[in-house]
């Protein structure tokens, strides 16, 4: 886990990897607070394959309702929805489920991986 | 997949085994002290297990019986049924079966469908007499996940068969809100969701709305909830199964909101979810619009297929190579014995070339060489050490199938019998432990069936009511002495002489010692049995005992008081397979006596012999000792030295000499069989080959001392 | 890399099933004999999941998942328990240690490895 923040303090790069599992939710939770604390945009990496659970989504669902309500962007980088895919694909993830407060965004976890082809 | 099938039974057969005769002992246990806790928990335990692994491996009776048992035991654990004589009668009888459909029955019971329904229905009746309600099996068995699996799998076998004429599938809508504290349970949520996808088609709609802000979050909470429309043809049994273990853990609503086939295609999903997204709240009214609008529509889309393609059968069959897990984690393995008896025979074969090995280095007196043949002699004695110890098992584990045989031998003969056994750790080959339970079996019977008195009798001759039979076992030097002692009627030396005189097995005048009448009851054709009954004395007497012994090179020594009892000792040697051995020479041939039975070494000289005026005795140190000159009793011609060499014995308590050319020394000796045709020849018990490759034979020196007994006894009574 | 489960049953010839087929199902499978022994072979390592028997020598299945479940390294474990259908009340003790549900003894491969997927995965 790794928060990398740029000259500007606009925008900062958070590289995450490996098992994003409960196990490691409350450091998790810390990182996420910490980046939307110090950036206005913070830039998901994954640095190696995940692993995640329902305790990694709900994390990062509040994290992008914080990042909302502060007027504060979360994303994930454009080129690794694949990586967050197969790792929905991986637990199992139901194809079909949808958030009822998802703005079909790729910035919604629940949306990003499970309802896309 | 057979295969690893019949080795899972024949694991489990191994098991349940050892179990049995665990559960035996408990059972003996209770038999004397019926509330032991302990006891009751162990047998309880017993039978789970074999109930447990039983079925799965296909042995239905066996878990049907034990169930019955292990519902009653389990009253017994909670102290509403009490250990009556009945119930372990019963239990035994369960021991019983069980053995026979495993196989490994000792005694000639058989299998038997209606001899296991008659067991169960007495454990119904034992429970119904205590006035408890005989609960059927299936009314104890709760819900269990696959229960309910196997149950929605012949449903599918069902749906098959309606399937072509007509395909009725319903449209659920679930609601499943998991409790925060869910991941505690270590249960995750989304992958009963995705379980419920494989039932039909079916959209999943994710509520988030009570999931905080991040500094708010705990992060090892549940906050998501969930609305699911399920389009399937199974039944709501099968939705409830997959939340099986989170009923307690969450709120969940099942509701029919369809029960035609209209809803199954994508759009009237599609419509459901955003009904959702809108309103939150589904009427009955949107269904009904929803029904109307698709239902002509006519489609009929397939149905998905929810047979995986991974399951275990499959993966069987690919992988057929794929047995057990490479991690052995145990703390002991199961060899199988005949490995055993080849490693050992290599140890000899070892031990042979190493004799050869020293011998040929000490010819050459090479100092470096000695030094390695020198190692090579240590590491081999550690190595032959090591494997006999491998071999030795506790001879108590045969002890305690004698505490039935007594149990069911008392109480058929109307007898009060108290058994008990003494050194059950003495370790023994386990050849020899097996061979050693038929005597055993042998002798403890006619304890019990001649030795001990009835009750009554008992108390008439002013003993306790109860008979005693003790079975001990010690170490000896290299020998184990088993002992079995009674404190019953003994032997009657006349009765025996008696029966020995009209039986043709000695003349009326033959002087005998005591000793000699009581080893009368091991001759062949002797027994002292009044009437045949079905215990004992079945024509075949003791002398199978002295068979058995023999054969291990053993010997029995019996002493009895009349009306004190009787003591039984058998001394069998430690081990079969290799023995510390007394190397002789007489003439060109070499001999090995067991160091065991050899007590000194005596020279004899010319004038020895010529003092003894042409008897066969010698005296050491004022003692008279009668002695065998090896070189007549095996015709071996040539001259004899000047001074011969004497190897004392004792055989039977009396002291004999073996008169021989030369006494080599100390030799390891690796018994090899003689084979069939020496089979007869008792005075030899086996060869043995020599560092030099030539073979010795060893003397087997109680049958030699026999036959010159028995032969010099028809010369002097020809004579007379 | 495979998922590993640790089974604990005191009973050589349940170890042999589970064991065959877990690893048939490809997951790795360590072995303990009863509650003392799986804690040793556990050595606060993590595991992706327990099988464990209720009745066993030493320590039974019941103070195992309580053992297990204190420790955070296993919080969040999911722990089966190997019970029979005439020990109804110990599935709620089991579940109240902590446990994440149950199999009810005799079961056969495919029903181990139903509940072991619908747990684990």
């Amino acid at each position: 886990m790794n928060l990398k923040v740029d000259d500007s303090k606009k925008e900062g790069v958070l590289t995450i990897g490996g098992t994003l599992t409960i196990q490691r939710s409350t450091a998790l939770k810390e990182i996420l607070l910490k980046a939307l604390g110090q950036v206005d945009c913070v830039k998901i990496h994954f640095d190696q394959a995940i692993e995640v659970d329902l305790a990694f989504l709900q994390l990062f669902c509040a994290a992008h309702k914080t990042s909302l309500r502060k007027n504060k962007k979360l994303q994930i980088e454009e080129n690794q929805i694949d990586v967050l895919k197969k790792a929905f694909k991986d637990i199992g993830f139901p194809q079909f489920m949808k958030c009822k407060n998802s703005d079909d965004s790729n910035h919604c976890v629940w949306s990003s991986g499970g309802s896309h082809e | 997949m057979t295969e690893d099938l019949n080795k899972g039974r024949d694991i489990f057969k191994e098991e349940a085994y050892e179990l049995l005769a665990k559960l035996e002992n408990c059972l003996l246990e209770l038999e004397m002290v019926p509330d032991d806790k302990e006891m009751i928990e162990r047998a309880f335990r017993a039978m789970h297990t074999i109930k447990g692994s039983s079925s799965m491996f296909g042995f239905d009776a066996i878990a049907n019986l034990t169930h019955e048992a292990e519902t009653v035991y389990e009253m017994v654990r909670k102290d509403k049924v009490k250990v009556t004589k009945e119930l372990i009668d019963l239990t035994f009888r369960v021991i019983d079966q069980i053995m026979a459909v495993i196989g490994k029955h000792e005694y000639d019971e058989s299998a038997d469908e209606s001899k296991i329904n008659d067991i169960i229905f007495s454990f119904k009746q034992l429970l119904s007499k205590e006035g408890l309600e005989v609960s059927h099996p299936s009314s104890l068995r709760s819900r269990s996940p696959q229960e309910r699996e196997l149950s929605r799998s012949s449903h599918f076998a069902e749906q098959d068969l309606a399937e072509e004429t007509k395909s009725t599938k319903r449209t659920y809508m679930i609601y499943f809100r998991p409790h925060h504290d869910i991941f505690l349970k270590g249960l995750n949520p989304l992958l009963l969701l995705s379980e419920l996808c494989q039932l039909g088609r079916c959209t999943i709609i994710t509520h988030t709305d009570l999931i905080p802000d991040l500094e708010d979050i705990d992060p090892e909470a549940c906050y998501t909830y969930w609305d699911v429309f399920l389009t399937t043809a199974e039944d709501i049994n099968a939705i409830r199964d997959i939340f099986i273990f989170v009923e307690d853990n969450c709120e969940i609503k099942i509701n029919v909101i369809d029960t035609g086939n209209s809803l199954d295609n994508e759009e009237a999903h599609k419509h459901l979810s955003n009904i959702i997204f809108e309103k939150a709240e589904l009427t009955e009214k949107d269904v009904e619009g929803l029904i109307t609008g698709w239902r002509n529509t006519g489609k009929h889309n397939e149905v998905k297929n929810n047979s995986t393609g991974d399951s275990l059968q499959d993966k069987l069959q690919q992988g057929g190579g794929m047995v057990r897990g490479h991690q052995m984690e145990v703390s002991s393995i199961r060899v199988a014995a005949n490995k055993l008896d080849k490693l050992v025979n290599l140890v000899g074969e070892l031990v042979t070339v190493q004799a050869r090995l020293s011998q040929a280095v000490i010819t050459r007196n090479d100092p470096e060489m000695l030094l390695i043949a020198e190692e090579i002699e240590r590491l081999t004695d550690d190595l032959r050490d090591s494997t006999m110890n491998v071999r030795l098992v506790p001879i108590g584990t045969i002890f305690n199938r004698f505490k039935r045989l007594v149990r069911d031998l008392s109480n058929e003969l109307g007898k009060e019998v108290e058994f008990t056994t003494r050194g059950g750790e003495t370790e023994l080959d386990k050849n020899v432990i097996e061979k050693l339970n038929d005597p055993l079996v042998h002798i403890i019977r006619n304890s019990i069936d001649h030795g001990i008195e009835p009750p009554a009798n008992r108390e008439a001759s002013g003993k306790s009511r109860r008979g005693m039979v003790h079975l001990s076992s010690e170490y000896s030097g290299a020998n184990v002495l088993i002992k079995i002692r009674d404190d019953g009627a003994g032997i009657d030396l006349k009765e025996i002489r008696k029966d020995a005189i009209e039986k043709g097995l000695i003349r009326e005048d033959t002087s005998l010692t005591e000793r000699d009448i009581l080893s009368i009851i091991f001759s062949p054709g002797f027994s002292t049995s009044e009437k045949v009954t079905k215990v004992s004395g079945r024509g075949v007497g003791l002398d199978v005992v002295k068979r058995c012994i023999d054969t291990l090179r053993g010997t029995v020594d019996i002493d009895s008081k009349k009306g004190r009892g009787m003591i039984i000792t058998l001394k069998i040697p430690l081990t079969l397979a290799i023995i510390e051995g007394l190397l002789l020479k007489v003439g060109d041939n070499q001999y090995i006596l067991p160091l065991s039975a050899v007590e000194e070494c005596i020279e004899l000289t010319r004038q020895d012999v010529a003092g003894a005026h042409g008897r066969h005795i010698v005296n050491v140190r004022g003692r008279i000792i009668p002695y065998i000159r090896l070189r007549d009793f095996l015709n071996i011609d040539g001259t004899m030295p000047d001074i011969e060499q004497i190897v004392i014995t004792e055989v039977n308590g009396k002291k004999v000499g073996l008169a021989v050319d030369h006494v080599i020394g100390e030799h390891q000796t690796v018994i090899k069989s003689l084979g069939r045709i020496y089979r007869d020849v008792d005075v030899l018990s086996g060869a043995t080959i020599l560092g030099n490759g030539k073979v010795a034979i060893i003397l087997n020196i109680p049958k030699i001392v026999e036959y010159t007994e028995s032969k010099e006894m028809t010369m002097v009574s020809g004579s007379a | 890399m495979n998922k590993r489960i640790l089974t604990v049953d005191d009973s050589a010839s349940m170890r042999q099933m589970l064991n065959f087929t877990l690893t048939s199902a490809g997951y790795d499978v360590t072995e303990a004999v009863d509650g003392v022994d799986a804690l040793e072979k556990l050595n606060g390592e993590p595991v992706n999941m327990l099988i464990a028997d209720i009745n066993m020598p030493n320590m039974d299945g019941i103070e195992l998942i309580r053992k297990v479940r204190a420790n955070a390294v296993y919080k969040f474990v999911p722990i089966i328990i190997l019970t029979t259908e005439s020990q109804s009340t110990l599935k709620g003790e089991g579940k109240a240690a902590g446990a994440t549900g149950w199999i009810v003894k005799p079961f056969t491969p495919s029903q181990l490895i139903a509940v072991v997927k619908k747990v684990l995965g």
